[in-house]
């Protein structure tokens, strides 16, 4: 039934394109959301992906791959938003929240280390760890839906996963030096 | 440090696991109204524009070729022969109008297409965005109409659909109506085409909309056929149960319908007596309607457990969308989650939440506590888990209950505790309720929502059993050699090679290569390093003692031991890892009956190797 709908939709059928969109839209803000690390840049990235997936969705020859492009649409869509958003000022993202939710001040700390290592990451390190984490896709699954080979996939989700916890190491070794000296 | 290593990789996981699972309202309707406004673009266009493809580019070439492609082609050409108007011609193409319907608001879809074609065999009606489909077939002739009830506009807000039965034209007003609606909404049951009492405000509001809905409230079977009895009068009526949904048909001389409840949403059948029939025919097409009603179990999900086979519906949850560590977080393997009411954290705003939590049955679900100091369920049965819940609280009473058609029990422990609780998939799962920090205690609304939250989970997800598997052990044959391996592995053969995988999920598991080399021939091994991922060396040689050295000679960095597979001497390399990606950490070689067979081993990361290269090496039998 998806494929009758991208087929309809190719042919100019929004409604069909509506039904498309409102399957997916979750899907896509959530993962955004996550490259992102920004919901109102996921909100722009989403709408942009869903934006040029109907102007040009007579590029896609094979409906039956409606998914996939929907995510390389979303991956070049975060990839745009996050230059746009490297020439504004830095958006802050509020931790109190999530700290409220967790007893563990460690914890806290290890996660607030975590948030400035993923900011580091670039997009394309950051997508294939949240595909891989969130949606539970396996490297195979990934590189299928991105359209890039299988050892880039496990390359970037090893690169970005040592990236982080490099940097909640550091962390963790600057507070025992700090706590020896004290 | 590997406790560490082990709390950051959690950690990593749940930096993205956390986060918002549904798109924040509006999105969609500003998007289509953006794509509403938006021209399609050709596939050629799009292509030079730098749109991505997808797909096998025949398809284009075969069918996708337009006049307009076929003029951006002739502008290509001119492209090559140096002319500059292509940018002005592609404006000229996107100018050209497109038809399109115009843009409107509609609702997600409850359920996937595909989970509707595996729930209800066509042909299907349609799903019409309320949570059911309805079967077209020849005893249940009926045409649609969304957004109408019994001949009036209602809105896509208002949740309902009219139907016509058999050739009836439109203009019968409608004979049938479906409404669908929140338990504190309303269905609606009658329309108030009088003012009546009215304000002289809703007086103008009925007459500026041809006249005003009458709802329903109630937040179960029960609640709303009491409704019906306070707006009717007495009624007769007959109770039956559908797919596992709960229905109670009313009728009296003013009145025939059917109500039920599922998932969060109430829904009414109002039958209309605008042809004349009289009242049994009229039941008997309410009957007939309500037989034909499917209820595709809902895809999109703001919470998916493959343990349990649920998923919580995002459609049928309302405001509850945030799925987020209980207080005290549980106990941080994902078996305690709760549920947030729509932007509230933890309980820092003035609405109850929900905690669902699930374990062995003799370990028991979590009910209460924080901290590591909790209150479990246990039970491999409803009455163990009652018992289980009496023992933990005095004065507890229990009520009848489900979760998508499998029993369960409401259990209410003095004023302040209330959980569902069931065995699913051999698992204790208690789903509890928990009242806001600043509000007074109100067990019935704290009722209601739970009930409304219990019925947005669904269990359509396939649950592997538990039990052992009964299936043989794998064996796989390359030439004169025979690797027999335990159940669950996976063993693949050719001609020349045989590949062993271990069971498991994840990409960390063993995946090992065997090949047979004949007297001669070469076979390349991959060895990434971390400067040069294609390196690697060649096997060969026309003795045993030439393949080894062709190894030795290649792995100088590597331990090299004499062992013996199935009673025949062997060699094999412990190869130290030198790259992150697909390192290879095993070699082995032994000679029988003219062939060399080489056993590989890689890492699709790098890390520690565990024992399977050895498990496969123990199951060789040379025939």
């Amino acid at each position: 039934m998806t494929t009758d709908l991208v087929h309809r939709a190719r042919l100019g059928d929004h409604a069909a394109f509506e039904r498309l969109a409102a399957a997916s839209i979750d899907r896509l803000f959530a993962l955004a959301a996550r490259v992102l690390r920004d919901h109102a840049a996921a909100e722009d990235a989403v709408q942009e992906a869903l934006l040029h997936a109907w102007r040009d969705l007579r590029t896609l020859r094979d409906a039956s791959r409606w998914d996939a492009w929907l995510y390389r649409l979303l991956l070049n869509a975060c990839r745009d938003e996050q230059r746009r958003r490297q020439r504004r000022p830095v958006a802050i993202m509020d931790l109190s929240d999530q700290a409220a939710a967790i007893d563990d001040v460690d914890a806290v700390a290890r996660r607030d280390e975590l948030e400035r290592g993923l900011r580091h990451l670039s997009v394309e390190h950051r997508m294939a760890l949240a595909m891989h984490f969130y949606l539970d896709m396996r490297p195979g699954e990934i590189a299928d839906l991105l359209g890039i080979p299988e050892g880039t996939v496990v390359s970037r989700i090893h690169y970005g996963s040592r990236a982080l916890r490099a940097a909640v190491e550091a962390d963790l070794r600057a507070a025992v030096t700090t706590g020896a000296m004290e | 440090m590997s406790d560490q290593r082990a709390m950051i990789d959690r950690d990593i996981a749940t930096q993205f696991r956390d986060g918002p699972s549904r798109a924040p309202l509006g999105l969609l309707e500003a998007t289509l109204t953006s794509t509403g406004r938006t021209r399609q673009r050709s596939a050629m266009a799009a292509t030079l524009l730098g749109a991505p493809s997808a797909g096998r580019r025949v398809d284009v070439v075969a069918a996708g070729l337009t006049r307009r492609d076929l003029l951006v082609l002739g502008l290509l050409a001119g492209i090559l022969a140096g002319s500059i108007l292509v940018a002005g011609a592609l404006q000229l193409l996107d100018r050209q109008t497109v038809d399109l319907p115009s843009p409107r608001a509609t609702a997600a879809p409850l359920a996937s297409d595909l989970t509707t074609q595996l729930r209800t065999p066509a042909p299907v009606v349609e799903n019409v965005g309320l949570g059911f489909a309805v079967m077209r077939n020849d005893a249940a002739p009926f045409t649609e109409h969304e957004d109408r009830w019994n001949g009036h506009d209602i809105g896509g807000a208002e949740g309902g659909v009219e139907f016509d039965f058999g050739t009836c034209p439109n203009s019968c007003g409608g004979q049938l109506s479906v409404s669908s609606s929140s338990p504190w909404s309303g269905v609606i049951v009658d329309w108030m085409t009088e003012c009546g009492t009215l304000s002289a405000f809703d007086c103008a509001d009925l007459k500026a909309r041809g006249g005003l809905p009458i709802r329903l409230r109630g937040a179960s079977v029960d609640e709303l056929a009491a409704a019906w009895i306070g707006r009717f009068g007495p009624s007769e009526s007959d109770r039956q149960t559908v797919e596992g949904i709960a229905e109670v048909l009313l009728w009296n001389a003013h009145a025939t319908g059917a109500l039920f409840v599922r998932g969060g949403r109430t829904f009414s059948v109002m039958v209309h007596a605008t042809d004349g029939s009289p009242q049994p025919n009229q039941l008997a097409r309410l009957r007939q309607f309500l037989a034909s009603l499917r209820f595709p179990k809902p895809e999109a999900a703001i919470y998916r457990n493959d343990d349990l086979g649920v998923v919580v519906s995002s459609a049928d949850i309302g405001p509850w969308y945030r799925v987020g560590p209980g207080l005290g977080a549980g106990p941080g393997d994902g078996t305690a989650v709760a549920f947030w009411f729509g932007q509230c954290l933890d309980n820092m705003c003035n609405q109850p939440y929900i905690s669902l939590s699930y374990a062995d049955p003799a370990v028991g679900a979590i009910v209460e506590g924080a901290g590591g100091d909790y209150k479990r369920v246990r039970g491999f049965t409803l009455a163990q888990l009652r018992k289980s819940w009496a023992s933990l609280y005095r004065d507890s009473t229990f009520e009848d209950a489900s979760i998508d058609g499998t029993p369960a029990v409401l259990a209410i422990g003095g004023q302040t505790h209330m959980a569902v609780l069931a065995v699913l998939h051999g698992r204790a799962v208690s789903v509890s309720i928990s009242p806001a920090a600043f509000a007074p205690y109100d067990q019935s609304a704290l009722k209601g929502r739970l009930n409304a939250f219990t019925g947005a989970i669904y269990i359509p997800i396939e649950v592997p059993s538990t039990e052992p598997s009964p299936e043989p052990s794998p064996a796989g044959t390359l030439k004169d050699l025979t690797v027999t391996l335990p159940a669950g592995w996976v063993i693949r053969s050719t001609e020349s090679r045989m590949t062993v995988t271990e069971p498991g999920p994840g990409i960390f598991r063993l995946n090992a290569s065997i090949a047979a080399l004949e007297p001669g021939g070469g076979l390349t091994i991959p060895r990434p390093t971390a400067s040069n991922r294609n390196a690697g060396f060649q096997v060969e040689g026309r003795t045993l003692g030439e393949v080894v050295h062709s190894v030795g000679a290649a792995l100088t960095d590597a331990d090299r031991r004499d062992i013996q597979i199935a009673g025949q001497p062997a060699v094999r390399w412990v190869v130290p890892q030198t790259s992150y990606v697909g390192p290879l950490v095993n070699v082995a070689v032994l000679e029988w009956k003219h062939n060399f067979y080489v056993f590989v081993e890689q890492l699709p990361l790098d890390g520690d190797p565990g024992t399977s290269f050895e498990d496969v090496l123990a199951g060789v039998t040379l025939n």
